[in-house]
C-alpha cells in the first residue's frame, strides 16, 4: 500500500515537472504571449492574464494549453491574421480576440487552424473579424461556446464565422454566430456534428454545406439569415430537430437543399420563412415529422427532384403548402396533417377518407405568372380552386396525399 | 378675352412654371457628358459635365491623356463652371418673372435669350474641346503625326482606339426640355391668336414633349451586387466578387453567376440563351470589373477557392495572373479549356 502512494506522488510530481505553468501578463513573469510561447515546451499550460494584447501574428507551433483569465484580448488592429494554430493538442480558451486583418486573398482570420489534429477552441469571444474561426485539413477537433460576431453589411465582403475546409470528424457545439457571410461553412467536411448552435443575421446563410458528405446537424436555430442552411452537392446528411425561423426576403429560404440524396430531415421546426424547403434535384430524402407553419410556401418541389418521401408532417397556416413547377411527380405523400384538408372520416380511423391535392391550382399558376400573386384570395381565385380540388385538370392528379390526418400530429 | 389679348394664358404660365424648376433641377445633374469606350474597360469611361464641376472618372481620364500629352482637367481651371450656375438660375427666375408680368412679348424675349444662350454654351464647349484635343505636350509620350484628340460636340467619334461618345446628360435633357416648353408656350399663345382649339393643340404638342424624355436601350450588363443578387445556375448569393461572371444577351438581359463554372453550366444548359450573349468574367485582383471571357487569362487549382468549386480565377494579363498563380500554387489555362 505505501509503495503505492509513494507511487502516486511520484508520478504527480514527475506530472507536475513535466506540465510546466506559465504567466504571462503586465505584473507576470512574461510580458507578452509571444516570449511565452518561445520557451514552453510540447503539453506546457499558458495562463494569460487581463489586458490587451497586440502582438500581431501569434504562431502556435507547439502542443500548448493557452488559456485566458478575464478575457484578455488579443487585437490583430485590422492587419494580421490573430492566432495561427499549427500544433497538435493545442487547446485555446476564454480569450477575447478582436480586429483581424481584411484581405480577400488569404483570408485572414481571428483563429485559424493548419493541418493538424485534436485542437480544442472553447470560450471565446470573437468580435469583428473577417473570418471567426478557420479550419483546414483538420480532424477531430472541437469548437464549443464561442461567441462569434462581425458586422458585415451588404454590398461589402465578409467572412464566414466558422470556416471549415477539407476537414473531418469536427464537433461544432453551442456556439452563437451573427453577423458573417455564413454563420458555419463546411467544403468538404465529413463525418462531423454540428450541434446546438444559434447562427443569426448572417449576411448569406446560417449554415452552409458544400461537398461535404456523412455529416448531422442537430437542434441548432438558424434565424433572420440571409437564408437559413443551404446543403448543396452533399450527401447523407442528418438534419434533425432544428429551428428555421424568419428567413423572409426574396429567394429566402428555411433550408436550400440542391444535389443532394440519401439524407434524413426529422423533427424540425420551420416557421416564418419566404419558403420553408426549397429543393432542387434532390433524391431519396425522407422529410419526416417535421413543422411547417406560417411559411410563404411549406416546400418547394422542384421537378429535378425524385424518390422523396414526405410522411407525417404538420402543414399549418402556410400560404401555400407545396409548389412545384413542372408535371411530373416522383415523390410521395404520406399521413400529413394538411390545415387546409376539407375531407371527413367516417370510418374513425383519424385518417381522412378523401385523398387530399396538397399542390392548388393557384400555387402552380403564380409559380409560371409571379405577378397572378395580386389576385391571390379573390372570389375567381377561390372558386378556380375548389373546381380544381374536385376535376384536377391543371395540378398533376397522382400529387396526392392518401392518407391525410384529421388531427394535427402532436410534436 | 380681348382686354388679355396681349397677356399668356394659364397653360403657358403652368409650362414657364415647369420649366423654370426643371432648370432648377437641372443644376444638380449631370448636363453633359463624354462616354470613352475601348477593348481595356468593358465598363467605358463616362466624364460628366455639371454645372459647378467636372464629375465622372476625371482621374483615370487625366492618367490616361497624359500618354498622349493632353492637359488634364480641373474644375477651378474653368471660369464656366462659377459663372453657370448663376447664369441657368437666372433663366429660372426669368420664367417665373415672365410667368407674373404675363405679356407675351415677355415669353418671346425669354425663349430668344434661351436660345442664344444654349448656341453660346455649345459653341464654348466647342472651344474648350478644339483646344482639349489639339493643344499637346511635344514632350508626350505617344505621339500620333496628324492626330488631334478633339471629342465630338454631338454624337460618336473614333480617337485611336477609344470610341467617343458626346450626348446631353440628366441635366442637358431637362435643359432642352424646358426650352422645348418656352417653344410650346410660344406656340400655344401664337394658336391662341389663330382661336384654334385647345384640345387639338394638346394632342400636337404632346408627342414632341414626350419624345424629349425617350431613354435609351442598355449596351453595357447590369453590375453585380454582391451579398444580394443570387446566381443564376445555383441559386447561392453572390458574396465573392472575385469569381463572379456574367451572361449578357443581345436583348439586354443579364444573368449573374457566383463561379466561373457556374456561368459555363448555365450556358450549356441553356443554348437558346446563350446565343450570341456577350460572356463576363471579373477581374481577380479588383472588385467589380468585368473582362470578356476570351481575352481574359485564366488560373487553375485547388487553393483558387472559388464558391462553386470551379477553382478557376480569370485575370486582365498574363503579368498579374503570375503573381497569384505563384502564391497560390495554381497553373495556367485557358478559356477553351475551361469552356467544355
Amino acid at each position: 500500500m505505501k509503495k503505492l502512494i509513494v507511487l502516486l506522488l511520484l508520478s504527480l510530481t514527475s506530472y507536475c515537472i513535466y506540465a510546466n505553468k506559465f504567466e504571462v501578463g503586465k505584473t507576470m513573469p512574461y510580458k507578452s504571449i509571444k516570449s511565452a510561447l518561445d520557451n514552453i515546451q510540447n503539453g506546457d499550460t499558458i495562463y494569460v492574464h487581463e489586458g490587451i494584447y497586440k502582438e500581431g501574428n501569434i504562431i502556435i507551433s507547439k502542443a500548448v494549453n493557452l488559456i485566458g483569465v478575464n478575457f484578455p484580448v488579443l487585437d490583430g488592429q485590422k492587419k494580421y491574421e490573430i492566432l495561427s494554430i499549427k500544433a497538435a493538442n493545442t487547446l485555446v480558451s476564454g480569450f477575447k480576440i478582436q480586429h483581424s486583418g481584411f484581405a480577400t486573398l488569404d483570408d485572414p482570420c481571428a483563429i485559424k487552424v493548419y493541418d493538424t489534429h485534436n485542437v480544442i477552441i472553447s470560450n471565446n469571444i470573437i468580435d469583428d473579424n473577417f473570418f471567426g474561426i478557420y479550419l483546414q485539413f483538420c480532424k477531430n477537433c472541437i469548437i464549443k461556446n464561442n461567441h462569434i460576431t462581425a458586422y458585415g453589411v451588404e454590398e461589402q465582403q465578409i467572412g464566414n464565422g466558422i470556416h471549415c475546409w477539407k476537414s473531418d470528424s469536427l464537433q461544432v457545439i453551442a456556439n452563437k454566430v451573427s453577423g458573417h457571410r455564413d454563420g458555419i461553412y463546411f467544403e468538404f467536411v465529413t463525418n462531423s456534428i454540428i450541434w446546438r448552435n444559434v447562427s443569426t443575421s448572417n449576411i448569406r446563410y446560417g449554415l452552409h454545406f458544400m461537398f461535404s458528405n456523412n455529416d448531422s446537424y442537430i437542434s441548432n436555430v438558424f434565424k433572420n439569415n440571409g437564408a437559413g442552411v443551404s446543403v448543396m452537392f452533399t450527401h447523407k446528411v442528418k438534419m434533425i430537430n432544428n429551428t428555421f425561423t424568419e428567413n423572409w426576403g426574396d429567394a429566402a429560404y428555411g433550408l436550400f437543399l440542391k444535389e443532394i440524396s440519401d439524407s434524413y430531415i426529422f423533427g424540425n421546426k420551420f416557421y416564418k420563412n419566404t419558403e420553408g424547403i426549397h429543393m432542387e434535384g434532390t433524391s431519396r430524402i425522407k422529410i419526416e415529422k417535421n413543422i411547417f407553419e406560417a411559411n410563404g410556401w411549406g416546400m418547394k418541389i422542384q421537378a429535378s427532384c425524385m424518390d422523396n418521401e414526405i410522411a407525417s408532417n404538420n402543414f399549418v397556416g402556410n400560404t401555400f403548402d407545396i409548389s412545384t413547377n413542372g408535371s411530373l411527380v416522383l415523390n410521395t405523400f404520406n399521413g400529413n396533417y394538411w390545415d387546409k384538408y376539407e375531407g371527413y372520416d367516417l370510418d374513425k380511423n383519424k385518417i381522412g377518407d378523401v385523398p387530399y391535392h396538397p399542390l392548388s391550382l393557384f400555387s402552380v399558376i403564380v409559380e409560371n405568372n409571379p405577378p397572378a400573386m395580386l389576385l391571390f384570395r379573390s372570389f375567381m381565385v377561390t372558386l378556380l380552386d375548389k373546381s380544381e380540388k374536385i376535376m384536377p385538370s391543371l395540378t398533376p392528379d397522382n400529387f396526392i396525399d392518401n392518407t391525410p390526418l384529421m388531427h394535427s400530429l402532436k410534436l | 378675352m380681348n382686354s388679355n389679348e396681349k397677356n399668356i394664358g394659364i397653360i403657358s404660365k403652368g409650362l414657364l412654371v415647369i420649366a423654370g424648376v426643371l432648370l432648377v433641377v437641372s443644376l444638380f445633374n449631370p448636363i453633359w457628358r463624354i462616354e470613352l469606350d475601348a477593348p481595356q474597360y468593358p465598363e467605358g469611361l463616362a466624364l460628366t459635365i455639371h454645372a459647378n464641376k467636372i464629375g465622372g472618372e476625371v482621374e483615370i481620364i487625366n492618367g490616361l491623356n497624359h500618354y498622349i500629352g493632353m492637359k488634364t482637367l480641373h474644375a477651378d481651371e474653368f471660369i464656366e463652371f462659377t459663372v453657370l450656375p448663376y447664369i441657368i438660375s437666372g433663366y429660372a427666375l426669368a420664367c417665373l418673372i415672365v410667368v407674373l408680368i404675363r405679356k407675351r412679348k415677355a415669353l418671346h424675349i425669354l425663349l430668344g435669350a434661351f436660345v442664344l444662350f444654349g448656341i453660346i454654351a455649345m459653341v464654348d464647349f466647342w472651344r474648350w474641346e478644339y483646344n482639349y484635343g489639339h493643344n499637346l505636350d511635344p514632350s508626350a509620350a505617344i505621339i500620333v503625326p496628324g492626330m488631334a484628340y478633339q471629342p465630338p460636340l454631338i454624337g460618336f467619334k473614333q480617337l485611336l482606339n477609344f470610341g467617343a461618345y458626346s450626348i446631353p446628360d440628366i441635366g442637358g435633357w431637362l435643359f432642352i426640355t424646358s426650352g422645348l416648353l418656352m417653344v410650346v408656350a410660344v406656340f400655344l399663345e401664337y394658336l391662341k391668336t389663330k382661336k384654334l382649339k385647345k384640345q387639338n393643340t394638346m394632342t400636337m404638342v404632346l408627342p414632341i414633349m414626350l419624345l424629349s424624355f425617350f431613354s435609351c436601350g442598355q449596351k453595357n450588363p447590369d453590375p453585380i451586387k454582391i451579398n444580394s443578387d443570387n446566381c443564376d445556375n445555383c441559386g447561392m448569393t453572390i458574396s465573392n466578387p472575385q469569381f463572379a461572371a456574367v451572361l449578357f444577351t443581345p436583348k439586354g438581359r443579364t444573368y449573374k453567376f457566383d463561379d466561373i463554372s457556374c456561368l459555363i453550366d448555365y450556358k450549356n444548359d441553356n443554348k437558346e440563351k446563350a446565343l450570341n450573349a456577350e460572356l463576363f468574367v471579373a477581374n481577380f485582383p479588383s472588385d467589380n470589373q468585368l473582362l470578356p471571357v476570351e481575352t481574359s487569362v485564366y488560373i487553375k487549382g485547388d487553393n483558387v477557392k472559388s464558391p462553386m468549386g470551379g477553382n478557376v480565377a480569370a485575370f486582365k494579363d498574363r503579368e498579374s495572373a503570375t503573381t497569384y498563380a505563384l502564391e497560390l500554387a495554381a497553373e495556367f489555362t485557358d478559356w477553351n479549356t475551361i469552356n467544355k
